[in-house]
């Protein structure tokens, strides 16, 4: 059983990982980054300029297949695709379970890079509408941080990662150290100006995006191929290849490990500190330990928690660092689904240029400065304008020669946009370990224990019919009202199950992203979050992340840790 | 020009990369393999699919669906991709296009006039309408159920038909390049700008 001892140990290279291998490294810790998954080498791997007439299956897929081993992955169809599907894991070696009409869709990825070679790049600040949510409402525990807190690590990961916006001076989405923004369609202006002009309590705004709108950092500006979540050979997103991992190798105190499926923990019950961890050779499925001073754990929501519900102690019988009982609980994810599209007349001899990987953004208005009857908390919506391709031909009447020329021209212009709503923290919302059923590994897995509840449902109502109505307002016509709720996990913003607090008796993690339970223990991911707010959650999983390194580090020199 | 030269051009972090036109040559210079052997399609069925594509993407100034080997791909979805329902339906599907041909002009499909065969695949296009016209205020099976995925072929025969020519000519390169006129790297990107052949959507 081999043995070495590093500073740090990270649990996982994606969007957090990531962060942690970039600051833990430049501030001179010996690092080892655990990877479950493969090596992604960009020049083999990323397949975003491959033309889709390279593709068997010209996009269709290879169904019979996918079905076999990508069932649930699949559900991420926009994602998931013929193009990307390598980028998302085996369902059949990493299994899971949900209770009966509780469908939980679990989206992974497992390569270097995790998630962050895929995740949908839009970046936004939370606000203290978000952190003092909790508190003024009642709800689960209080975040143990302010705004003021995150604020000024926010601007560390943005002018960093490079995050393309315009800043509205909003209170309840803070703006950022911004690079130039994507320009709105005709369409979008329009629409823009129409709930401008109708709707006092609300604003449209371009998307705020990780992708560069110009060369930042030695990473080349976007060349608008669009499809992001293939790859991208010239670093133009951020995603751990791109940006945090080079930094990190810049370094030479990184050591990557792929092929490195954590199995647990190792507590030290007499100097309360994590010792090493266990991993599984996902090659040649040997045991293997490492350790270290400080452990990162970084592998996503539901498998961070999983790791610790999997390093039971006689000590902690129900999870390492789960005197509080809280591990496991107050699983959140945003709820999706809801909306509007309609066909907007007008601009008929304008079209966009350019395949623009990023939407437009309605913040949230509800519950800001007056109060709903039926529902706390609130919604954003995403959308877009485009207009109609060849595939309205499908279901079209014409044949020959004038319907070919038809559909070389662009057809009406469309707009949609959905909603993401912010989803209570619920403590029967949870997961547990199933020893009775291992994933390819071994492991035990998870059985995932989760639902909407009353808030969310009501919510989502409201998503559809304001969605109509701010399309309506802005003229557009057979406008399409979906009033649907996607199972929890598909926004795949899971959140929770290792809450942030200030007592250790309610939360597992205080406000350094440190266990309560174990001092040289810390948790950055989804997992930590107290709330969900209504907001993407990626650009806070990077500031929580850098804020607990430079924590870490500093009482690591003061040998506290 | 070799992938990591190519590559090379791309990640320069300098500019704008420079995109030359040898560049764009070398992501396109993949062609689909000739001399595909048909595996579903016999050989008048193929004539019958080749006759259909050709009449519902003709060639004009650019190259139409027969150019593009649309049948092709359609064999390719046939063999790998459909269920056995879906290839049955799609199969008897094409015999009744001989079975009306017979009855309306006493001969098969690839036998009648160009005239003829239009008449037949107007009629057919106008009575698949009405079935979709149906089908479209039933309650669809959402995406995130193995039931909702996969639908390509679950329409009545002419409507699966269309989609599969039309799917199969503009993902072709032909269909892509030459007729769409599209990129696969515009380089950059504006809110609009005058219509013209050559910046619409890749994806349909």
């Amino acid at each position: 059983m081999a043995t070495t001892t590093y500073d740090a140990i990270i649990v996982g290279s994606g969007i957090t990982g990531g962060w942690a291998a970039k600051e833990l490294t430049e501030k001179g810790l010996n690092t080892l980054v655990l990877e479950a998954g493969r090596t992604i080498v960009p020049e083999r791997d990323f397949v975003e300029h491959v033309p889709v007439w390279e593709l068997k299956h010209r996009g269709w897929d290879n169904r019979t297949e996918r079905e076999t081993t990508q069932p649930i992955q699949r559900e991420c169809y926009y994602a998931c695709d013929e193009y990307s599907n390598q980028f998302f894991v085996s369902d059949k070696d990493n299994p899971y379970s949900f209770d009966p009409g509780k469908h939980f869709s679990w989206i992974r990825g497992r390569q270097v890079g995790g998630k962050s070679i895929l995740w949908g790049r839009q970046s936004y600040r939370w606000s203290d509408l978000d952190f003092e949510a909790n508190l003024k409402d009642g709800i689960a525990v209080d975040w143990p941080i302010r705004y003021a807190d995150l604020a000024p690590w926010y601007d560390y990961v943005e002018e960093f990662a490079g995050i393309s916006g315009q800043a509205e001076g909003l209170p309840q989405l803070p703006d950022g150290k911004f690079l130039p923004p994507m320009e709105m369609t005709c369409v979008e202006t329009d629409f823009k100006n129409a709930i401008a002009k109708n709707f006092d309590d609300r604003i449209l705004t371009i998307g705020r995006s990780a992708v560069l709108t110009r060369v930042h950092k030695g990473r080349a500006a976007c060349h608008y191929c669009g499809v992001c979540h293939r790859g991208c050979i010239t670093n133009s997103y951020f995603s751990s290849i791109s940006s945090t991992l080079p930094a990190a190798q810049k370094t030479g105190k990184l050591t990557m490990r792929p092929y490195s499926v954590v199995h647990s923990l190792m507590f030290d019950a007499k100097s309360r500190r994590v010792g090493g961890v266990r991993v599984i050779d996902a090659q040649s499925k040997n045991t293997l330990e490492f350790k270290a001073r400080i452990f990162f754990i970084c592998g996503s929501t539901l498998e961070s928690t999983r790791i610790l519900l999997n390093s039971a102690t006689p000590e902690f019988p129900d999870g390492l660092a789960n005197s509080s009982g809280e591990l496991g609980h107050n699983l959140m994810d945003h709820h999706m689904g809801s909306g509007a599209s309609g066909r907007m007349p007008g601009h008929e001899d304008m079209m966009p240029f350019g395949n623009r990987p990023n939407g437009i953004y309605i913040p949230r208005f509800r519950n800001i400065k007056t109060k709903q009857k039926d529902f706390l908390r609130g919604y954003g919506y995403q959308g877009g304008s485009s207009r109609e391709g060849w595939s309205r031909g499908i279901t079209k009447v014409g044949l020959g020669v004038d319907f070919k020329n038809s559909l070389k021209m662009p057809g009406p212009w469309r707009m949609g946009i959905g909603g993401f709503g912010e989803c209570l923290p619920n403590h029967n919302n949870y997961v547990e370990v199933d020893k009775e059923k291992l994933d390819a590994w071994g492991i035990p897995t998870l059985k995932i224990h989760c639902g909407w509840g009353e808030n969310e449902l009501a919510m989502s109502k409201d998503i559809a019919a304001q969605a109509g109505e701010m399309l309506a307002a802005a003229g557009a016509k057979d406008i399409n009202t979906n009033h649907e709720i996607t199972p929890p996990g598909l926004a795949i913003h899971e959140m929770g199950t290792a809450r942030m607090g200030r007592d250790p008796k309610t939360s597992v993690l205080n406000e350094h992203n440190q266990a309560h339970d174990a001092k040289n223990l810390f948790l950055t991911d989804g997992a930590c979050m107290v709330s969900s707010s209504c907001v993407n959650p990626s650009l806070t999983y990077m500031a929580l992340t850098a804020r607990a390194c430079d924590f870490a580090v500093s009482e690591l020199k003061k040998n506290n840790l | 020009m070799h992938r990591r030269e190519a590559l090379r051009i791309l990640t320069a972090g300098s500019l704008l990369p420079a995109f030359t036109p040898e560049l764009f040559a070398f992501y396109r210079q993949a062609q689909p393999a000739p001399g595909y052997a048909l595996r579903t399609l016999d050989a008048h069925a193929n004539d019958t699919v080749v006759a259909m594509i050709d009449q519902i993407i003709p060639a004009t100034d650019t190259p139409g669906a027969k150019g593009a080997r649309v049948n092709e791909f359609i064999d390719v979805i046939l063999t790998e991709w459909a269920n056995e329902e879906e290839r049955r339906n799609f199969l008897n599907g094409l015999a009744g296009v001989d079975q009306q041909s017979n009855a309306l002009f006493s001969k098969d499909f690839t036998a009648a006039s160009p005239e003829q065969q239009m008449t037949l695949l107007r009629s057919l296009d106008e009575t698949a309408a009405v079935a979709r016209a149906r089908v479209a205020d039933k309650q669809r099976t959402p995406f995130w159920e193995p039931e909702g995925r996969d639908r390509q072929m679950q329409d009545d025969f002419f409507t699966v038909f269309r989609r599969m020519t039309l799917h199969g000519y503009y993902t072709s390169e032909i269909g892509f390049t030459q007729e769409l006129k599209l990129q696969i790297i515009p380089g950059a990107q504006h809110g609009c700008i005058k219509v013209g052949a050559g910046s619409g959507d890749a994806e349909g």
